[in-house]
Protein backbone atom coordinates (compact mmCIF):
# COMPACT_ATOMS: atom_id res chain seq x y z
CA UNK A 1 0.00 0.00 0.00
CA UNK A 2 1.35 3.39 -0.97
CA UNK A 3 0.53 6.63 0.73
CA UNK A 4 1.25 9.96 -0.83
CA UNK A 5 4.24 11.78 0.70
CA UNK A 6 2.00 14.53 2.03
CA UNK A 7 0.42 12.02 4.34
CA UNK A 8 3.73 11.21 5.97
CA UNK A 9 3.68 14.66 7.49
CA UNK A 10 0.57 13.71 9.44
CA UNK A 11 2.23 10.77 11.11
CA UNK A 12 1.72 9.76 14.71
CA UNK A 13 5.16 11.11 15.48
CA UNK A 14 5.78 14.75 14.61
CA UNK A 15 9.01 13.91 12.80
CA UNK A 16 8.47 12.06 9.50
CA UNK A 17 12.23 11.63 9.21
CA UNK A 18 12.14 9.48 12.34
CA UNK A 19 9.46 7.25 10.78
CA UNK A 20 11.56 6.89 7.64
CA UNK A 21 14.70 6.15 9.64
CA UNK A 22 12.93 3.52 11.77
CA UNK A 23 11.53 1.88 8.64
CA UNK A 24 14.99 1.76 7.05
CA UNK A 25 16.47 0.31 10.23
CA UNK A 26 13.88 -2.50 10.31
CA UNK A 27 14.40 -3.22 6.61
CA UNK A 28 18.18 -3.33 7.02
CA UNK A 29 18.02 -5.68 10.00
CA UNK A 30 15.56 -8.02 8.33
CA UNK A 31 17.51 -8.05 5.05
CA UNK A 32 20.81 -8.81 6.79
CA UNK A 33 19.23 -11.60 8.86
CA UNK A 34 17.59 -13.23 5.83
CA UNK A 35 20.86 -12.95 3.85
CA UNK A 36 22.80 -14.72 6.63
CA UNK A 37 20.16 -17.47 6.88
CA UNK A 38 20.26 -17.99 3.11
CA UNK A 39 24.07 -18.29 3.19
CA UNK A 40 23.60 -20.98 5.83
CA UNK A 41 21.06 -22.75 3.62
CA UNK A 42 23.44 -22.64 0.62
CA UNK A 43 26.31 -24.02 2.73
CA UNK A 44 24.05 -26.81 4.04
CA UNK A 45 23.04 -27.80 0.50
CA UNK A 46 26.65 -27.57 -0.72
CA UNK A 47 27.99 -29.70 2.13
CA UNK A 48 25.25 -32.21 2.98
CA UNK A 49 25.61 -34.98 5.48
CA UNK A 50 26.51 -33.40 8.79
CA UNK A 51 23.79 -32.38 11.24
CA UNK A 52 23.16 -28.65 11.54
CA UNK A 53 23.36 -27.62 15.15
CA UNK A 54 23.70 -24.64 17.44
CA UNK A 55 27.07 -23.03 17.91
CA UNK A 56 27.77 -23.75 21.56
CA UNK A 57 28.39 -20.14 22.59
CA UNK A 58 28.64 -16.58 21.30
CA UNK A 59 32.42 -16.79 21.53
CA UNK A 60 32.31 -19.81 19.22
CA UNK A 61 30.55 -17.83 16.48
CA UNK A 62 33.65 -16.27 14.84
CA UNK A 63 35.29 -19.69 14.56
CA UNK A 64 32.14 -21.24 13.08
CA UNK A 65 31.77 -18.37 10.60
CA UNK A 66 35.46 -18.59 9.66
CA UNK A 67 35.08 -22.32 9.03
CA UNK A 68 31.93 -21.66 6.93
CA UNK A 69 29.84 -23.88 9.18
CA UNK A 70 26.11 -23.50 8.36
CA UNK A 71 25.24 -23.45 12.07
CA UNK A 72 27.33 -20.31 12.54
CA UNK A 73 25.44 -18.43 9.82
CA UNK A 74 22.08 -19.70 11.10
CA UNK A 75 22.82 -18.56 14.65
CA UNK A 76 24.16 -15.18 13.54
CA UNK A 77 21.15 -14.66 11.25
CA UNK A 78 18.73 -15.49 14.05
CA UNK A 79 20.63 -13.22 16.45
CA UNK A 80 20.51 -10.32 13.97
CA UNK A 81 16.77 -10.93 13.54
CA UNK A 82 16.20 -10.88 17.31
CA UNK A 83 18.39 -7.78 17.68
CA UNK A 84 16.42 -5.79 15.10
CA UNK A 85 13.42 -4.88 17.32
CA UNK A 86 15.85 -4.02 20.14
CA UNK A 87 17.78 -1.77 17.74
CA UNK A 88 14.50 -0.05 16.91
CA UNK A 89 13.96 0.71 20.61
CA UNK A 90 17.53 2.08 20.85
CA UNK A 91 16.83 4.33 17.87
CA UNK A 92 13.64 5.56 19.54
CA UNK A 93 15.55 6.21 22.77
CA UNK A 94 18.07 8.38 20.89
CA UNK A 95 15.30 10.25 19.08
CA UNK A 96 13.29 10.88 22.25
CA UNK A 97 16.41 12.01 24.13
CA UNK A 98 17.43 14.39 21.36
CA UNK A 99 13.99 16.00 21.58
CA UNK A 100 14.13 16.04 25.40
CA UNK A 101 11.08 13.79 25.71
CA UNK A 102 12.36 12.41 28.99
CA UNK A 103 9.30 10.35 29.87
CA UNK A 104 9.48 8.37 26.62
CA UNK A 105 13.27 8.13 26.93
CA UNK A 106 12.80 6.52 30.35
CA UNK A 107 10.15 4.17 28.96
CA UNK A 108 12.53 3.10 26.17
CA UNK A 109 15.28 2.44 28.70
CA UNK A 110 12.87 0.26 30.69
CA UNK A 111 12.07 -1.86 27.62
CA UNK A 112 15.78 -2.29 26.86
CA UNK A 113 16.48 -3.27 30.47
CA UNK A 114 13.81 -5.98 30.36
CA UNK A 115 15.27 -7.32 27.09
CA UNK A 116 18.74 -7.37 28.68
CA UNK A 117 17.29 -9.14 31.73
CA UNK A 118 15.70 -11.74 29.42
CA UNK A 119 19.08 -12.47 27.84
CA UNK A 120 20.78 -12.63 31.24
CA UNK A 121 18.21 -14.99 32.78
CA UNK A 122 18.17 -17.13 29.65
CA UNK A 123 21.95 -17.51 29.71
CA UNK A 124 22.01 -18.17 33.45
CA UNK A 125 19.39 -20.89 33.14
CA UNK A 126 21.06 -22.50 30.11
CA UNK B 1 14.31 -32.06 2.15
CA UNK B 2 10.54 -32.59 2.03
CA UNK B 3 10.40 -31.93 5.78
CA UNK B 4 12.23 -28.61 5.32
CA UNK B 5 9.81 -27.54 2.58
CA UNK B 6 6.85 -28.44 4.80
CA UNK B 7 8.35 -26.39 7.65
CA UNK B 8 8.71 -23.42 5.32
CA UNK B 9 5.14 -23.97 4.09
CA UNK B 10 3.82 -23.86 7.67
CA UNK B 11 5.74 -20.60 8.18
CA UNK B 12 4.40 -19.22 4.91
CA UNK B 13 0.78 -19.95 5.87
CA UNK B 14 1.32 -18.53 9.37
CA UNK B 15 2.96 -15.37 8.03
CA UNK B 16 0.35 -14.82 5.32
CA UNK B 17 -2.72 -15.40 7.51
CA UNK B 18 -1.16 -13.64 10.50
CA UNK B 19 -0.27 -10.50 8.60
CA UNK B 20 -3.73 -10.39 7.00
CA UNK B 21 -5.53 -10.21 10.34
CA UNK B 22 -2.92 -8.40 12.44
CA UNK B 23 -1.55 -11.40 14.35
CA UNK B 24 2.01 -12.68 14.64
CA UNK B 25 1.25 -16.04 13.05
CA UNK B 26 2.07 -18.23 16.06
CA UNK B 27 -1.54 -19.39 16.34
CA UNK B 28 -1.08 -21.17 12.99
CA UNK B 29 2.61 -22.09 13.22
CA UNK B 30 2.54 -23.97 16.53
CA UNK B 31 -0.37 -26.33 15.70
CA UNK B 32 1.11 -26.81 12.21
CA UNK B 33 4.49 -27.81 13.60
CA UNK B 34 3.27 -29.97 16.48
CA UNK B 35 0.18 -31.63 15.00
CA UNK B 36 1.28 -32.18 11.41
CA UNK B 37 5.09 -32.29 11.49
CA UNK B 38 5.71 -33.85 14.90
CA UNK B 39 7.94 -31.05 16.21
CA UNK B 40 8.22 -31.10 20.04
CA UNK B 41 6.14 -28.27 21.46
CA UNK B 42 9.05 -26.50 23.18
CA UNK B 43 10.96 -26.35 19.88
CA UNK B 44 7.76 -25.26 18.11
CA UNK B 45 7.23 -22.42 20.60
CA UNK B 46 10.86 -21.29 20.27
CA UNK B 47 10.67 -21.34 16.45
CA UNK B 48 7.32 -19.56 16.55
CA UNK B 49 8.66 -16.74 18.74
CA UNK B 50 11.51 -16.12 16.28
CA UNK B 51 9.00 -16.27 13.42
CA UNK B 52 6.77 -13.70 15.15
CA UNK B 53 9.76 -11.32 15.25
CA UNK B 54 10.13 -11.83 11.48
CA UNK B 55 6.40 -11.27 10.85
CA UNK B 56 6.38 -8.15 13.00
CA UNK B 57 9.49 -6.69 11.38
CA UNK B 58 8.23 -7.41 7.85
CA UNK B 59 4.87 -5.75 8.49
CA UNK B 60 6.26 -2.86 10.54
CA UNK B 61 8.56 -1.67 7.76
CA UNK B 62 5.52 -0.42 5.86
CA UNK B 63 3.38 0.46 8.89
CA UNK B 64 6.07 2.74 10.36
CA UNK B 65 6.93 4.33 7.02
CA UNK B 66 3.25 5.07 6.34
CA UNK B 67 2.92 6.50 9.84
CA UNK B 68 0.12 4.14 10.80
CA UNK B 69 1.92 2.72 13.86
CA UNK B 70 1.84 4.92 16.96
CA UNK B 71 5.44 4.57 18.17
CA UNK B 72 4.90 6.41 21.46
CA UNK B 73 1.96 4.25 22.45
CA UNK B 74 3.85 1.20 21.20
CA UNK B 75 6.96 1.74 23.27
CA UNK B 76 4.84 2.57 26.34
CA UNK B 77 2.88 -0.67 26.10
CA UNK B 78 6.08 -2.60 25.37
CA UNK B 79 7.16 -2.08 28.99
CA UNK B 80 4.28 -4.28 30.14
CA UNK B 81 4.48 -6.65 27.18
CA UNK B 82 8.19 -7.41 27.64
CA UNK B 83 7.81 -7.93 31.39
CA UNK B 84 4.97 -10.36 30.71
CA UNK B 85 6.93 -12.12 27.97
CA UNK B 86 9.96 -12.52 30.18
CA UNK B 87 7.97 -14.20 32.95
CA UNK B 88 6.03 -16.29 30.42
CA UNK B 89 9.22 -17.44 28.71
CA UNK B 90 10.77 -18.54 31.99
CA UNK B 91 7.64 -20.45 33.05
CA UNK B 92 7.07 -21.91 29.57
CA UNK B 93 10.55 -23.39 29.40
CA UNK B 94 9.80 -25.31 32.61
CA UNK B 95 6.26 -26.60 31.91
CA UNK B 96 5.47 -30.07 30.58
CA UNK B 97 4.37 -30.52 26.97
CA UNK B 98 0.88 -31.77 27.88
CA UNK B 99 0.19 -28.72 30.04
CA UNK B 100 1.47 -26.36 27.34
CA UNK B 101 -0.63 -28.05 24.63
CA UNK B 102 -3.76 -27.87 26.77
CA UNK B 103 -3.22 -24.19 27.69
CA UNK B 104 -2.50 -23.36 24.06
CA UNK B 105 -5.65 -25.14 22.93
CA UNK B 106 -7.71 -23.26 25.49
CA UNK B 107 -6.31 -19.89 24.38
CA UNK B 108 -7.02 -20.80 20.75
CA UNK B 109 -10.66 -21.60 21.55
CA UNK B 110 -11.03 -18.15 23.10
CA UNK B 111 -9.37 -16.45 20.13
CA UNK B 112 -11.44 -18.31 17.54
CA UNK B 113 -14.67 -17.43 19.38
CA UNK B 114 -13.56 -13.79 19.56
CA UNK B 115 -12.74 -13.74 15.85
CA UNK B 116 -16.05 -15.33 15.00
CA UNK B 117 -18.04 -12.81 17.02
CA UNK B 118 -16.21 -9.57 16.33
CA UNK B 119 -17.85 -6.96 14.17
CA UNK B 120 -16.42 -4.11 12.15
CA UNK B 121 -16.85 -0.79 13.90
CA UNK B 122 -16.43 2.74 12.67
CA UNK B 123 -13.32 4.53 13.92
CA UNK B 124 -13.89 6.90 16.81
CA UNK B 125 -14.13 10.49 15.74
CA UNK B 126 -12.36 13.37 17.41
CA UNK B 127 -13.30 16.99 16.97
CA UNK B 128 -10.77 19.13 15.10
CA UNK B 129 -10.07 21.35 18.06
CA UNK B 130 -9.61 18.56 20.58
CA UNK B 131 -6.09 17.87 21.85
CA UNK B 132 -4.43 14.54 21.13
CA UNK B 133 -2.86 14.20 24.56
CA UNK B 134 0.55 12.69 25.19
CA UNK B 135 -0.12 9.44 23.30
CA UNK B 136 -2.72 10.46 20.73
CA UNK B 137 -1.90 10.64 17.04
CA UNK B 138 -3.13 11.34 13.55
CA UNK B 139 -2.79 9.38 10.33
CA UNK B 140 -4.23 9.43 6.86
CA UNK B 141 -6.63 6.54 6.16
CA UNK B 142 -6.56 5.81 2.44
CA UNK B 143 -9.73 3.70 2.52
CA UNK B 144 -11.69 6.46 4.28
CA UNK B 145 -9.82 9.15 2.31
CA UNK B 146 -9.49 11.34 5.36
CA UNK B 147 -7.20 12.14 8.22
CA UNK B 148 -8.06 10.24 11.40
CA UNK B 149 -7.28 11.84 14.76
CA UNK B 150 -7.56 9.98 18.02
CA UNK B 151 -6.77 10.19 21.71
CA UNK B 152 -5.55 7.22 23.71
CA UNK B 153 -7.75 6.43 26.71
CA UNK B 154 -7.42 4.07 29.67
CA UNK B 155 -3.67 3.49 29.45
CA UNK B 156 -3.67 1.39 32.67
CA UNK B 157 -6.09 -1.02 30.97
CA UNK B 158 -3.71 -1.25 28.01
CA UNK B 159 -0.73 -1.89 30.27
CA UNK B 160 -2.63 -4.64 32.09
CA UNK B 161 -3.67 -6.24 28.81
CA UNK B 162 -0.06 -5.90 27.64
CA UNK B 163 1.18 -7.73 30.70
CA UNK B 164 -1.26 -10.59 30.11
CA UNK B 165 -0.59 -10.69 26.34
CA UNK B 166 3.16 -10.67 26.92
CA UNK B 167 2.85 -13.50 29.42
CA UNK B 168 0.81 -15.60 26.98
CA UNK B 169 3.32 -14.74 24.25
CA UNK B 170 6.35 -15.91 26.22
CA UNK B 171 4.50 -18.94 27.53
CA UNK B 172 2.99 -20.16 24.26
CA UNK B 173 5.13 -18.62 21.53
CA UNK B 174 2.38 -16.50 19.99
CA UNK B 175 2.54 -12.76 19.32
CA UNK B 176 -0.22 -11.61 21.65
CA UNK B 177 -1.90 -9.46 18.97
CA UNK B 178 -5.20 -11.27 19.54
CA UNK B 179 -5.37 -9.50 22.91
CA UNK B 180 -3.61 -6.16 22.27
CA UNK B 181 -5.55 -5.30 19.09
CA UNK B 182 -9.05 -5.63 20.63
CA UNK B 183 -7.92 -3.91 23.83
CA UNK B 184 -6.56 -0.93 21.93
CA UNK B 185 -9.57 -0.82 19.63
CA UNK B 186 -12.38 -1.42 22.10
CA UNK B 187 -10.87 -0.26 25.40
CA UNK B 188 -8.45 2.52 24.51
CA UNK B 189 -10.16 4.32 21.64
CA UNK B 190 -7.49 3.55 19.05
CA UNK B 191 -8.86 3.14 15.48
CA UNK B 192 -8.61 -0.39 14.06
CA UNK B 193 -5.98 0.43 11.47
CA UNK B 194 -3.70 2.12 14.00
CA UNK B 195 -4.32 -0.68 16.52
CA UNK B 196 -3.28 -3.40 14.05
CA UNK B 197 -0.21 -1.42 12.95
CA UNK B 198 0.90 -0.53 16.47
CA UNK B 199 0.30 -4.11 17.62
CA UNK B 200 2.40 -5.41 14.75
CA UNK B 201 5.22 -3.11 15.79
CA UNK B 202 5.00 -4.19 19.44
CA UNK B 203 4.89 -7.93 18.70
CA UNK B 204 8.52 -7.91 17.56
CA UNK B 205 9.87 -6.64 20.87
CA UNK B 206 7.44 -8.81 22.85
CA UNK B 207 8.39 -12.00 21.02
CA UNK B 208 12.06 -11.00 21.20
CA UNK B 209 11.92 -10.93 25.02
CA UNK B 210 10.60 -14.50 25.09
CA UNK B 211 12.71 -15.76 22.19
CA UNK B 212 15.95 -14.59 23.80
CA UNK B 213 15.26 -16.87 26.78
CA UNK B 214 14.73 -19.89 24.49
CA UNK B 215 17.70 -18.95 22.27
CA UNK B 216 20.10 -18.57 25.19
CA UNK B 217 18.99 -21.98 26.48
CA UNK B 218 19.74 -23.61 23.11
CA UNK B 219 16.07 -24.44 22.46
CA UNK B 220 15.88 -22.65 19.08
CA UNK B 221 16.61 -25.55 16.73
CA UNK B 222 17.93 -24.02 13.47
CA UNK B 223 16.68 -27.04 11.49
CA UNK B 224 13.13 -26.06 12.49
CA UNK B 225 13.43 -22.29 12.99
CA UNK B 226 15.28 -21.31 9.80
CA UNK B 227 12.80 -22.77 7.26
CA UNK B 228 9.89 -21.38 9.32
CA UNK B 229 11.45 -17.89 9.47
CA UNK B 230 12.16 -17.86 5.73
CA UNK B 231 8.62 -19.06 4.99
CA UNK B 232 6.99 -16.62 7.39
CA UNK B 233 8.88 -13.65 5.95
CA UNK B 234 7.69 -14.38 2.41
CA UNK B 235 4.16 -15.14 3.69
CA UNK B 236 3.95 -11.92 5.72
CA UNK B 237 5.17 -9.86 2.77
CA UNK B 238 2.60 -11.35 0.39
CA UNK B 239 -0.16 -11.50 3.02
CA UNK B 240 0.07 -7.80 3.79
CA UNK B 241 -0.55 -7.08 0.09
CA UNK B 242 -3.22 -9.76 -0.38
CA UNK B 243 -5.16 -8.40 2.59
CA UNK B 244 -6.14 -5.39 0.52
CA UNK B 245 -7.91 -7.61 -2.02
CA UNK B 246 -9.78 -9.98 0.30
CA UNK B 247 -12.92 -9.04 2.21
CA UNK B 248 -11.82 -9.00 5.82
CA UNK B 249 -15.15 -10.31 7.16
CA UNK B 250 -14.89 -13.46 5.00
CA UNK B 251 -11.25 -13.93 5.94
CA UNK B 252 -11.91 -13.60 9.65
CA UNK B 253 -14.81 -16.07 9.52
CA UNK B 254 -12.72 -18.70 7.71
CA UNK B 255 -9.82 -18.20 10.10
CA UNK B 256 -12.11 -18.52 13.13
CA UNK B 257 -13.36 -21.92 11.93
CA UNK B 258 -9.82 -23.15 11.14
CA UNK B 259 -8.49 -21.97 14.49
CA UNK B 260 -11.39 -23.57 16.37
CA UNK B 261 -10.76 -26.93 14.65
CA UNK B 262 -7.03 -26.73 15.37
CA UNK B 263 -7.65 -25.78 19.00
CA UNK B 264 -9.86 -28.82 19.58
CA UNK B 265 -7.18 -31.02 18.03
CA UNK B 266 -4.52 -29.45 20.27
CA UNK B 267 -6.59 -30.11 23.40
CA UNK B 268 -7.28 -33.70 22.35
CA UNK B 269 -3.57 -34.21 21.62
CA UNK B 270 -2.75 -32.92 25.11
CA UNK B 271 -4.82 -35.75 26.62
CA UNK B 272 -3.35 -38.33 24.26
CA UNK B 273 -6.12 -38.54 21.63
CA UNK B 274 -4.96 -38.16 18.04
CA UNK B 275 -7.42 -37.64 15.20
CA UNK B 276 -4.82 -38.29 12.51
Amino acid sequence: MKVAPRNAATCSDPDPRLAAALSRLLLSGLSLAIALLLVGVILTVARPGGPVSHVSSITGLPRALGAFEPGGFFDLGLLVLLATPAARVVALLLAFTRRRLWLFSAVSVMVLLVLALSAFLGLRGG
Amino acid sequence: MTHVILLAAVGFVGGAFGSMVGLGGGLFIIPGLTLFLGVPIHNAIAASLVAVVATSTTGSIAYVRQALANVRLGVTMETALTLGALSGGLVGAMLGKEVLSAVFGGVMVAVSVYMGLRRKAAPPSLADGAGLGRLGATYFDRNLDCEVRYQVKRLPLGLFAGLVAGNVSGLLGVGGGFLTVPTMRLGMGVPMRAAVSTSSLMLGVTACAGAVVYFARGMVDPVVAVPVVLGVTVGAYLGSRLALKVRSSVLVSVLAVVLFALSIQMILAAVGISLR
